[in-house]
């Protein structure tokens, strides 16, 4: 519900009053409205859940004693929010034709960007989700990480605008190389090799570390 | 064949690793055996399990299950045991049916394989009836069997069972103590902890009893009650209950002769409980933390 609020707002609303010099503002803002809601969706559809299972209902304790492999767990719990992921971008950008969106949004990169945004935050939630000690620390985490990079991180304004520090600091934020390849992508722009280096990097740090913590940290409590 | 030796087992938590939960503790469980993890609250017996069913890591020592090390062989030897946790985890939005099935499938178990199986100890532990029931609608006993259900689904050579009758009424726990003595005659392997010390004396061939994380004795429940002595004396001294082992009821009485305030003596069979006492008793008079101390 929230992304298709966002697209309301500045999409419909505030947008049909902004001319960027890519267009519409509308089409400026989807790509990022799309990588917030990959984000947010990947991320829930992945963290809390491992939260819960870990902590309260003590579930997760049965994949842990099961003779599968570290590798299995972590593919497992990480398609888990990339599915969650995909059914809310293909939603939103269903309901985004009705808004008047570019058409030419499903080309091949834009997929790729997808793609590695929902595994990046999948992924980014079962590293949160193996660590966190309680819901509290999950809360936490999406009032200040998640939602501060849901709105600066290129979703509804380009980051070169904001300045030289803090541009950059925020070009090293996992969700600013989706917005921009997304957009990129979307608006038929050449696409700048470092968005997918920079996700590929994330990914593959996020995966090790997700690896890294199944074999080697205790994901349980002392005394249940 | 030794289905278990734990050889100086040591696991210690806090940042500085000053609290020691496991201290140096090794024993060893033969086959078929009913081995029972006996201790206070905070002994070391639910870590201890944990270490061994792979949730824990320890600090130090060796693990070896049918000569197999944990360290190295932890899937092999993940498929050879069953774990029944302290608490319930059964995944309350699924029905009975359904958790058995996530189970079978996290063993790769064969659908025919699952299917027999399940049915069949379903119908053993009563519960066949409510195979379709979802299980945030069984009571705590019910959720408490399929816990156990689950363990055996993929048919373990080594049960692990942590306080399996904790919280429950007499009956389902009378229940529960039925189903540990059928597995026993079945051959497997038992792991049991519980607070319950009449649980221990009925179900095990050997206890193990420890105390803040180390080995403080093990013997069977027969052996420990007989050097101990199989009668004791309870009587009232200035306000505090003092007990007395004897080998028999004469030996007691001629001792009882001796002592004023007779309405307060109790003279009866010595039990599992009485030896847990003199174990564990943290300092009082009958407190003797080895045998060897209480026999000097």
């Amino acid at each position: 519900m929230g992304p298709i609020l966002y697209l309301t707002a500045f999409g419909w609303g505030l947008g049909s009053q902004i001319h960027t010099s890519e267009g519409s503002y509308l089409n400026f803002v989807l790509p990022g409205i799309l990588s917030l809601t990959a984000m947010t969706s990947a991320f829930n559809g992945s963290g809390p859940s491992i939260t819960i299972s870990r902590i309260y209902t003590k579930t997760f304790e049965e994949l842990l004693i099961a003779p599968i492999r570290t590798s299995s767990i972590a593919i497992a719990k990480i398609t888990t929010g990339l599915i969650r992921g995909i059914l809310a971008c293909i939603s939103l950008i269903f309901v985004s034709f009705f808004y008047g969106a570019n058409p030419f949004l499903w080309n091949g990169i834009f997929i790729i960007h997808l793609v590695f945004c929902l595994l990046i935050f999948s992924s980014l939630g079962v590293v949160a989700g193996l660590l966190a000690t309680s819901h509290e620390t999950m809360n936490r985490l999406n009032s200040f990480f998640i939602t501060p990079m849901a709105f600066l991180g290129g979703t509804f304004f380009n980051t070169s605008l904001l300045p030289y520090p803090i541009s950059q600091i925020i070009n090293l934020l996992p969700i600013t190389p989706c917005s921009n390849g997304l957009r990129a992508a979307s608006l038929g722009k050449p696409q700048i090799p470092e968005y997918f280096i920079a996700e590929i990097i994330w990914l593959t740090f996020l995966t090790f570390t997700i690896i890294w913590i199944l074999k080697n940290k205790e994901l349980t409590t002392p005394y249940s | 064949m030794k289905a278990i030796r734990v050889i100086e087992l040591t696991k210690s938590y806090g940042s500085k690793r000053d609290v020691i939960a496991v201290d140096n503790l090794s024993f060893e469980v033969e086959e078929g055996q009913v081995f029972c993890l006996l201790g206070p609250n905070g002994a070391g017996k639910t870590t201890t399990i944990r270490i061994l069913n792979t949730l824990l890591k320890k600090d130090r020592g060796k693990i070896y299950f049918f000569d197999m090390d944990l360290d190295k062989k932890p899937q092999e030897i993940k498929n050879i045991i069953g774990v029944v946790q302290q608490h319930t985890n059964v995944d309350s939005e699924l029905t009975v049916w359904e958790n058995l099935l996530i189970h079978a499938m996290l063993h790769r178990m064969k659908k025919s394989i699952f299917e027999e199986r399940a049915t069949q100890l379903l119908t053993a532990m009563d519960m066949i009836d409510k195979k379709n029931r979802f299980a945030n609608k069984l009571s705590g006993g019910e959720r408490r069997k399929l816990t156990i259900i689950k363990a055996l689904l993929h048919n373990p050579k080594i049960l692990f069972l942590d306080e399996p009758t904790v919280g429950l009424d007499t009956i389902t726990r009378r229940a529960i103590w039925d189903s540990i003595k059928q597995l026993r005659s079945s051959g497997k392997t038992i792991i049991l902890t519980t607070h319950y010390i009449e649980e221990a004396q009925m179900l095990s061939d050997l206890v193990l009893i420890i105390d803040k994380g180390k080995k403080i004795v093990e013997e069977s429940p027969y052996s420990l009650i007989s050097k101990l002595g199989k009668v004791i004396l309870e009587y009232q001294e200035n306000s505090k209950t003092i007990y007395k082992f004897f080998n028999s009821k004469q030996e007691a009485k001629r001792f009882s002769a001796n002592l004023k305030d007779l309405e307060s003596i109790l003279i009866r069979e010595t039990n599992l409980e009485d030896v847990f006492i003199a174990m564990t008793g943290n300092g009082g008079e009958q407190s003797c933390s080895s045998l060897e101390k209480c026999f000097p």
